[in-house]
């Protein structure tokens, strides 16, 4: 079985709150709009910063959305104009994701959700025992450095989650391993890939983004798909993101067999490029052999995105 | 919050001339349904293909005739890269909500920094058509980066000029002294901290300016989150504030400063 994934979304930490997206465009004429990054609240996480390089952006990762505020001020707002929603969750650890997709699915809104997606860039956490008998969490990387960590975040996520709910994976520039991260993630339950070409800079939190790295994301497309052909990652639908700021990037990456596509620099460079990439993609050729397999059967969600009580 | 469109549309430079330090544009766009206020911008596209983010400029000045468009004053940092009399030039805006104006005439003082100088100037024109006793504080680190203070000084009671570091003490002498009930503040986060403290040790309101126009690393559409500020006061802990969207300007007094010196 094959999945449906949203054609083209922002990427997540661009497109605010929503709201302030809506104010560019249309948001019900995308199939779904990507909210995030959500977890749970933390301690003084530090503040975003874009630092301009040529063609490109350093970014430092935005705070993530409190899922609280999600769940009681976001979601009933997508939902009251009948808009679809996927949401990004980021998490340092297993149960700090577990925690944040309970507390999404338990919402009164859920039903406005239409996909997951978890960020395995991100970094990750682990408890060890310390003196006391208390726990202490220490760094340990990404998420995406260890695809045994992969495997589990995932396993655990879909038990979270209504099982034909999209779930994608998110990993990218920091991955050593692409293919056996993917192989991985889709291993513990992903049913999509999310590529992005942001790589590490300056300092661990920081990633350069925007066109400078579009032939990365184009790379790891390229990669997946022949990692997918020769049945080394089970065939799943690539979303690719990082760089893509116009009708040309979009096309060359649908053509280099992404099913779909984020923008994120692209957005904040001019909003409206967002509505452009989804133009192009509506009328682009099916983007690969196995294209027609992604589009005929797919799991879509039906209109009211009712898909709690299976 | 509104979901009223917010949409680039294209203007015409219709002069481009050098003012000190800076650059003044006027830039023709049809019509604006509202009128500008002081503490409003406006972003515009990247100046070159290999830059990712929009530029922000205060606005400085508007006027609208009907049948013919609306004139929007901008001065700007001398880039080398601003179009030239007669070229389009595509803007979005003037975005966010600009100074509010006391009811009663009061006195009021106005810190504006560097670039901004320019719309701290128009408030104070405003301020002053309203009735108000206006001081103006231009602050600036480099005494070339004051902007046109031979308009300045009449449009105001009083000009005075002082740099960042001197601009706490600067204010609070000048708000002491006249008895001003109101501060108001346009120019970097920094600047904006500063005029709040003041206003709060001399119990007076202050409107400040929650982003610094022309700062790099902002996008201006409340999309990447880099300018969000903490609120003092709010629903819940952690509450914040988006001041390209919500702002620019914001009560002093709403604001968690900390880590703004
Ligand atoms: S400057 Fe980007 S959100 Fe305000």
């Amino acid at each position: 079985m094959s999945t449906w994934v949203p054609r083209v979304t922002p990427a997540a930490g661009c497109a605010g709150s929503g709201r302030e997206l809506a104010r560019f465009g249309d948001l019900a004429v995308l199939d779904a709009v990507l909210l995030g990054p959500v977890g749970l609240p933390g301690g003084a996480a530090p503040r975003s910063t874009l630092a301009p390089s040529p063609s490109g952006l350093v970014h430092r990762q935005a705070p993530v959305l409190p899922v609280d505020h999600v769940v009681d001020d976001l979601l009933p707002w997508f939902r009251a104009r009948g808009l679809r929603v996927v949401c990004a969750v980021r998490g340092s650890t297993v149960g700090a994701v577990s925690d944040t997709l309970q507390r999404l699915r338990r919402s009164l809104d859920f039903a406005t959700v239409v996909g997951v997606e978890i960020d395995l860039a991100a970094g990750r956490e682990e408890t060890r025992p310390a003196i006391g008998g208390l726990t202490s969490a220490d760094p340990v990387g990404s998420w995406s450095a260890d695809p045994q960590a992969c495997l589990k975040l995932l396993a655990a996520a879909r038990e979270r989650l209504p099982r034909d709910l999209l779930l994608q994976a998110k990993l990218g520039g920091e991955c050593p391993q692409p293919v056996a991260a993917a192989r991985a993630a889709v291993g513990g339950g992903a049913r999509a890939l999310v590529l992005s070409g942001a790589v590490p800079a300056l300092t661990a939190d920081q990633f350069l983004v925007g066109p400078a790295v579009a032939p990365v994301t184009l790379g790891l497309v390229t990669t997946l798909r022949a990692a997918i052909a020769a049945g080394r990652v089970p065939d799943v639908p690539l979303v690719a993101v990082g760089g893509l700021h116009d009708r040309a990037g979009a096309l060359a990456a649908h053509s280099a067999g992404a099913a779909g596509i984020q923008v994120g620099s692209g957005i904040l460079s001019d909003p409206e490029t967002l509505w452009r990439v989804h133009d192009a993609l509506a009328d682009a050729p099916p983007p690969t052999r196995d294209a027609t397999a992604h589009r005929t059967g797919a799991t879509t969600p039906d209109e009211a995105g009712d898909h709690d009580g299976h | 919050m509104s979901t009223t469109q917010l949409r680039r549309r294209e203007g015409e430079v219709v002069a481009n001339r050098p003012l000190g330090a800076y650059r003044q544009l006027s830039v023709v766009l049809p019509a604006l349904g509202v009128p500008a206020r002081p503490g409003q911008f406006v972003v515009a596209p990247p100046a070159r293909a290999d830059q990712v983010l929009p530029r922000t400029w205060w606005v400085s000045g508007e006027h609208t005739e009907a049948g013919f468009g609306s004139t929007l004053e901008l001065v700007v940092p001398d880039t080398g890269v601003l179009p030239a009399a007669g070229e389009g030039l595509a803007l979005t805006g003037p975005v966010g909500r600009g100074f509010g104006l006391p009811t009663t005439p009061v006195t009021a003082v106005v810190a504006a920094h560097g670039v901004a100088g320019a719309a701290g100037r128009w408030l104070g024109e405003r301020l002053r058509t309203a009735g108000c006793t206006v001081h103006l504080v231009s602050v600036a680190d480099d005494p070339e980066q004051h902007v046109d203070l031979v308009r300045a000084r009449r449009g105001a009671d009083g000009v005075h000029l002082t740099d960042l570091r001197g601009s706490e003490d600067t204010v609070a002498a000048l708000a002491g002294s006249t008895g001003a009930s109101v501060l108001y503040a346009v120019g970097p986060v920094d600047l904006s901290a500063t005029v709040a403290r003041v206003a709060a040790a001399l119990a007076v309101v202050s409107q400040v300016t929650g982003l610094e126009a022309g700062a790099s690393g902002l996008c201006g559409y409340g999309l990447c989150g880099t300018c969000d500020l903490p609120l003092v006061t709010g629903r819940r802990r952690g509450t914040r504030v988006r001041p390209c969207v919500d702002g620019p300007v914001l009560r002093g007094d709403l604001v968690d400063w900390a880590g703004h010196p």
